[in-house]
């Protein structure tokens, strides 16, 4: 594993030695991180050399194998990224959605007016 | 520990900068990418400008062709150094509905982005090794944080993220991920504007938060 990279929680968990179902149910810190999801996804700086993995009241230290040239994400935190873009998505949906609703209603608020003038 | 440090933003139509000071020991750094980096001081703008390059226009609706530095009198700071551009092309057209972004070379899905290739990279550094998390960034309009930046239509993300976020106003901030503990913390972003009205806009600045522990 080396520094410079995205990896989720989970991963990082693993990789020191842990399992990652302990996530939720005690105290887990990586690098400093406190986490509580498998799936957080926690950028490594370049130039970490080893960072500290808590998980309640054991620690671990996981070394890291030198730096990425170039900046990599790992497939988890691939997915998890990906995950929150279908997030962002479905929110920009709903509020286009919200949007379409609210100029329906306003049009029929000016219905009913017009109609009550109209009397 | 909260830092805060922001930047106006001017569409050419213009734009503007504006630092808040350091605190403590800690120190952003700011930088327009490009084939040499241009650092932007506390006083240089921030321009999207259109596909002629500096000073020149960008249509109403379309997105920037080109993104420089320019100094408080005007002058084209990033002259010369090849700056990165990102291009917003859209928001769920790439492989598996990501965005798609053009950096010169043609619409790319905009997690194939390399940090080299990111326009935007922010520095944060500190004399003694900290985490950084609650790490947000967002475009407003120099007076209100929860409101968007006045007539622009902004996209950000940060390197590797599969989608562009309207990033206007604090409610709708990109979302940096957490850093493990190290004395310096070098993020890259991609950043898009569009006009959606004819004339200079300068109500627009960009805002990096983050928390450092």
């Amino acid at each position: 594993m080396k520094a410079n990279a995205k990896y989720t929680a989970e991963e990082l968990l693993n990789e020191a030695g842990f399992d990652g179902d302990k996530l939720g149910k005690v105290r887990v810190r990586i690098g400093g991180i406190p986490v509580n999801k498998p799936d957080h996804v926690i950028n490594i700086p370049a130039g970490s050399d080893k960072i500290d993995v808590l998980v309640g009241q054991d620690t671990k230290e996981l070394s890291f194998d030198g730096d990425n040239d170039e900046r990599q994400v790992s497939d988890g935190a691939r997915a998890s990224l990906d995950a929150e873009g279908a997030a962002i998505e479905a929110t920009d949906e709903h509020k286009e959605a919200e949007s379409d609703e609210d100029e329906d209603e306003d049009d029929e608020d000016e219905k009913a007016v017009k109609s009550d003038k109209s009397k | 520990m909260l830092v805060i440090d922001q930047k106006s933003l001017n569409l050419r139509s213009c734009l503007g900068l504006d630092k808040i000071d350091r605190l403590y020991h800690a120190t952003y750094v700011w930088t327009l990418q490009g084939a040499t980096p241009t650092t932007i001081d506390a006083t240089d703008l921030i321009q999207f400008a259109g596909a002629g390059g500096f000073d020149t226009a960008i249509t109403v609706g379309a997105y920037n062709d080109s993104t420089h530095v320019e100094s408080s009198v005007g002058a084209n700071d990033s002259s010369g150094n090849t700056p990165k551009n990102s291009k917003f092309i859209s928001q769920a057209g790439g492989t598996g509905g990501d965005s798609q972004v053009d950096i010169g070379g043609g619409t790319v899905d905009l997690d194939t982005i390399s940090t080299a290739n990111c326009p935007l990279k922010i520095n944060f550094s500190h004399g003694t090794s900290v985490t950084t998390t609650s790490h947000i960034l967002y475009g407003y309009n120099g007076s209100s944080q929860s409101t968007g930046p006045t007539e622009v239509d902004l996209r950000m993300a940060e390197q590797a993220d599969a989608n562009w976020t309207e990033a206007e106003g604090s409610g709708a901030p990109v979302t940096v991920n957490d850093d493990t503990t190290a004395t310096s913390h070098d993020y890259f972003f991609l950043i898009s504007a569009s006009p959606t009205t004819v004339g200079e806009k300068t109500a627009f600045k960009i805002r990096d938060e983050l928390t450092y522990t």
